[in-house]
């Protein structure tokens, strides 16, 4: 039976289709992952990082609980910090300073 | 075996292709992977090397879907991918390169316009073993351009924009390939 060109070029490269198959089924795009698969794909080949990651987060929220429960350090009594003084005295000088401006005026 | 390009619609697959299943890139891939090697070790004449372009042209594909324009161009667009593998493959190798480089004055010729079912009597059935023996010593610009023609029935517009060379191109060469053939035909005993 004659065959066309183009069936006789397929025939002389058809030892080659197991080869071919194998290509093929390695070039496929990996099935999508359920989200359990996903999960252990994402904590498992860096688990040692994970825990350790873990482990500070704990001693932080622990630390932080412990000082959220202190008792608060009581100011000196009838006095007010520094700067707070500084401030107030600036805005009294300022308000002195306008009124003269409109009584000027 | 018909070519699949023209008679198969693949736009549902290549749909599916797009969406990353698995199952419809094995069946795009399965239906072109023997033409697509015949295609590549045809022209770069080395199995070893043939299967590896297939390799990276699979790979290529599955990776670039988003770049394919039109569902149903997709045989023309996974050639030209193949086509392009086996561009790098010669540039590795400067004398295949050279080769590879357009012969003086093949711009010049014209051709008229041929259609696709008056094809040449060296390419009936009957000349098959001729065609095999002498497809070696084209040049491998022309033994593409005919490999394409032959192996998937692409028109000529279809292997312009596989080999990305201008229309006017594809016919000088493909006019040049038949006409070398023929000459061959004419000198064997």
């Amino acid at each position: 039976m004659k065959q066309t060109p183009r069936e006789a070029l397929l025939a002389r490269h058809s030892d080659a289709v197991p080869t071919l198959d194998a290509l093929r089924r390695a070039a496929l795009p990996p099935p999508p992952l359920s989200a359990a698969e996903f999960l252990r794909e994402l904590f498992l080949p860096a688990r040692r990082t994970w825990a350790a990651l873990a482990l500070v987060w704990l001693l932080l929220a622990t630390f932080q609980v412990s000082t959220r429960n202190a008792p608060a350090r009581p100011s000196p009594s009838g006095t007010l910090p520094q700067g707070f003084a500084l401030c107030s005295t600036s805005n009294a000088q300022i308000d002195a300073l306008l009124s003269e401006t409109r009584a000027l005026r | 075996m018909p070519p699949v390009a023209a008679s198969t619609p693949q736009s549902p697959l290549v749909a599916a292709a797009r969406r990353q299943e698995a199952a419809a890139w094995d069946a795009l891939l399965k239906a072109q992977q023997l033409p697509l090697y015949a295609y590549v070790a045809e022209l770069v004449r080395d199995r070893d090397a043939a299967r590896d372009l297939v390799q990276e042209t699979f790979i290529s594909a599955v990776k670039h879907i988003g770049s394919l324009r039109e569902d149903d161009r997709f045989v023309s667009w996974l050639f030209g991918i193949a086509h392009q593998k086996c561009l790098q493959h010669f540039r590795r190798s400067r004398r295949f390169w050279e080769r590879f480089q357009e012969a003086p004055g093949e711009l010049d010729c014209q051709i008229d316009e041929e259609s696709a079912d008056a094809r040449e009597q060296l390419l009936s059935s009957e000349r098959t073993a001729e065609f095999l023996s002498l497809l070696e010593a084209l040049p491998p610009a022309q033994r593409s351009t005919l490999l394409l023609y032959v192996l998937e029935d692409f028109s000529l517009e279809e292997i312009s924009a596989i080999t990305d060379v201008p229309l006017g191109t594809v016919k000088s060469r493909l006019h040049h390939a038949k006409r070398a053939l023929r000459e061959l035909v004419e000198e064997m005993p």
